[in-house]
């Protein structure tokens, strides 16, 4: 159970108890405090869609409404689960929606347009959604002063000894850059969409910004509440753009709630996703990306932890299997694995030292978070990490279930010339390692090309099941489940199958 | 290094054939060549996962750190918790932190260190 779901039972019997002894309750304000449905709106990695949603009906029980704005889901919750909804794995964002207009009538006017969305402000059913961005803000308190404690426990755990630094600059600085790429064009869309994304500019509108502290916030409650509006827009045939639609829109809000608007410093962040006809307004509900969540050491090409559940996900894994990621980077892909497919064993490789050691270092530091969580002296998670070769591999033959990895793109690791020969001889030495029928592989790459290529020389071994089609950093990339056939490896050199490669146990 | 996972490494040398299991030799030197860590003991993952590993290379592994597992077991065996206990700790509570894993076969020796063993060529 998260600790933040505690923090909900706590704030929602708070929330009754005040009903209860104001004057003015009636029966259904106090029934409806507890059965408050709301719908969540959720941003994942582009093509993991369905995966999130598999995820959600497995966690949450609900259904998903997936959206035609790709990367965004849908559903249904009670107020009650909202902390568990923290603890899904594979989604970036959470929003609560306001309201959504499935097919919004833009006028062809721009000045319309713009009055149409000032109008809107008003008109809309703020109510129950700030009721659950109050909820859910207690949360972000809670955590974020347990994660102040967190890291400065983990900073003396860890300094000992080892060149190791958690240094929050460049974790600020890598998470920025990252998040910047992802608003970078994506190739899968339509060249003709134009998508845009605009802030509302608070300068004109704002007042003096206090510098309070995270602290301070804490013990006085704020008597006006600051906001920004984010406008997300896609679609060809408006006649305004996001800025404008958010500055005339966030203009409206500021009249209705006499908010203070504050780029940077805001406590509510209101968004207006428009996608052709589809518009939806929502206040977020998470401040950062959850996405890098277990990595603390980067590396130059650290997938996001959503984009590694997912993948994993899509390899179905059962228990007790034995997980191997040989090209592991900074093990982004195997801790997230070890923490939520805890009933299996992940072993990360890689051929880099650096690497490795930023794998083991990303390990340590999950170890020291569960350590302080739960008060145990030093758990082991199910994970483990060599030093090693994809091409040769020191595994035994036909002894892995699962193998899963983000393979070089030739673009900001390795170069294309190089996987032209690489890419056959990991798809070799993995059909080697796997277990025949049994075993599977899920495989990104960019270079679908050179990848295609490769596999089409392996068709006696591998067998291609589902390609997903994904968005890495700006890159438009593929994910591609194999299953293991039931062909046994052979060594290229062996005529009778006579040298002592092992078989697997039957 | 788990001896999970050295149950299932092998020499991976040019013309090496049977390089398996590998030999683990301790860094003497070392103040913590091994270290003992608790692990969630999860009866169904080690019963099951037993059928995956090699049990004769897990029980003289096992003996060389001081635990004597049962030299072979039945079905019956997989239901007595003393037995799974004792192969959930050979498996997953003991680590090997700094030594060498070394062939068998044709005597190259991998470093370990800091936990994790370096399997690369040209050692």
């Amino acid at each position: 159970m998260c600790d933040i779901e505690e923090a909900t039972n706590q704030l929602l019997a708070v929330n009754l108890h005040e009903n209860q002894s104001s004057v003015q309750v009636t029966e259904s304000d106090l029934r409806s405090e507890s059965e408050l449905l709301v719908t969540i709106g959720a941003t994942v990695p582009t093509g993991f869609e369905q995966t999130a949603a598999d995820e959600v009906r497995e966690k949450l029980g609900s259904s998903c409404k997936i959206s035609r704005d790709r990367g965004k889901i849908y559903f249904v919750i009670s107020v009650e689960s909202l902390a568990q909804v923290h603890c899904l794995r594979s989604v970036d964002n959470l929003f609560v929606v306001v309201q959504e207009f499935q097919d919004y009538q833009f006028k062809q006017i721009k000045e319309e347009v713009l009055k149409d969305f000032e109008d809107l402000a008003g008109k809309l059913p703020w109510s129950n959604p700030l009721k659950v961005w109050k909820i859910n803000a207690s949360f972000k308190k809670k955590k974020a002063k347990r994660k102040k404690i967190n890291q400065n426990l983990s900073k003396e755990k860890i300094n000992n000894g080892q060149e190791v630094k958690i240094n929050q600059r460049n974790v600020k600085k890598e998470f920025t850059s990252h998040a910047l790429d992802s608003h970078i064009l994506d190739y899968y869309e339509n060249p003709a969409i134009k998508e845009e994304v605009s802030t509302l500019v608070g300068d004109d509108l704002a007042s003096s910004k206090d510098e309070t502290d995270e602290s301070s916030k804490e013990e006085t409650e704020p008597q006006v509440l600051k906001f920004r509006v984010t406008c997300n827009r896609a679609g060809e045939k408006h006649c305004f753009t996001s800025n404008e639609a958010a500055r005339d829109f966030g203009g409206a809000v500021q009249d209705y709630f006499k908010w203070k608007a504050d780029m940077t410093n805001f406590d509510v962040e209101v968004l207006l996703n428009i996608h052709d006809n589809e518009v939806i307004v929502g206040i977020a509900l998470t401040e950062e990306s959850l996405h890098r969540r277990n990595i603390t050491h980067f590396g130059p090409t650290t997938l996001r932890s959503t984009l590694a559940y997912g993948m994993l996900r899509l390899c179905d894994p059962l228990p007790y299997d034995i997980i191997v990621d040989p090209m592991c980077g900074t093990g982004a892909i195997p801790i997230e694995g070890a923490t939520e497919w805890t009933d299996c064993f992940h072993i990360a490789g890689d051929n880099n030292p650096l690497a490795v050691n930023r794998a083991a270092n990303n390990i340590a530091s999950l170890l020291t978070k569960s350590q302080i969580k739960e008060g145990k002296p030093s758990w082991g998670l199910p994970i483990d990490a060599v030093q090693w070769d994809i091409c040769n591999l020191p595994l035994r033959t036909g002894s892995v279930d699962i193998i899963v990895t983000d393979l070089p793109f030739g673009k900001r690791m390795g170069s294309k010339k190089r996987n032209w020969n690489l890419y056959p001889a990991c798809l070799r030495e993995m059909s080697r390692v796997c277990i025949p029928t049994t075993g599977r592989a899920v495989l990104l790459t960019q270079d679908t090309k050179c990848f295609a290529k490769a596999l089409s020389g392996m068709r006696h071994v591998w067998r291609k099941v589902d390609t997903v089609w994904v968005n890495v950093g700006g890159l438009r990339a593929a994910v591609y489940v194999l299953i293991r056939t039931p062909q046994a490896f052979v060594h290229p050199s062996e005529q009778d199958g006579e040298k002592g490669t092992l078989w697997y146990k039957e | 290094m788990r001896l999970l996972t050295h149950n299932f490494l092998k020499c991976n040398e040019e013309n090496c054939t049977g390089g398996y299991p590998l030999q683990i030799k301790l860094d003497d030197t070392s103040s913590e060549n091994v270290k003992i860590l608790e692990q969630d003991f999860n009866k169904e993952f080690v019963k099951n996962v037993l059928s995956k590993v090699d049990y004769d290379v897990l029980y003289n592994t096992a003996k060389q750190f001081g635990i004597s597992l049962l030299f072979s077991y039945t079905s019956q065996h997989l239901e007595d918790e003393g037995f799974l206990n004792s192969i959930h700790h050979a498996l997953f509570k003991i680590h090997i932190m700094e030594g060498s894993l070394i062939c068998p076969q044709c005597h190259v020796s991998f470093p370990i260190k800091d936990g994790i063993p370096n399997m690369l060529k040209g050692n």
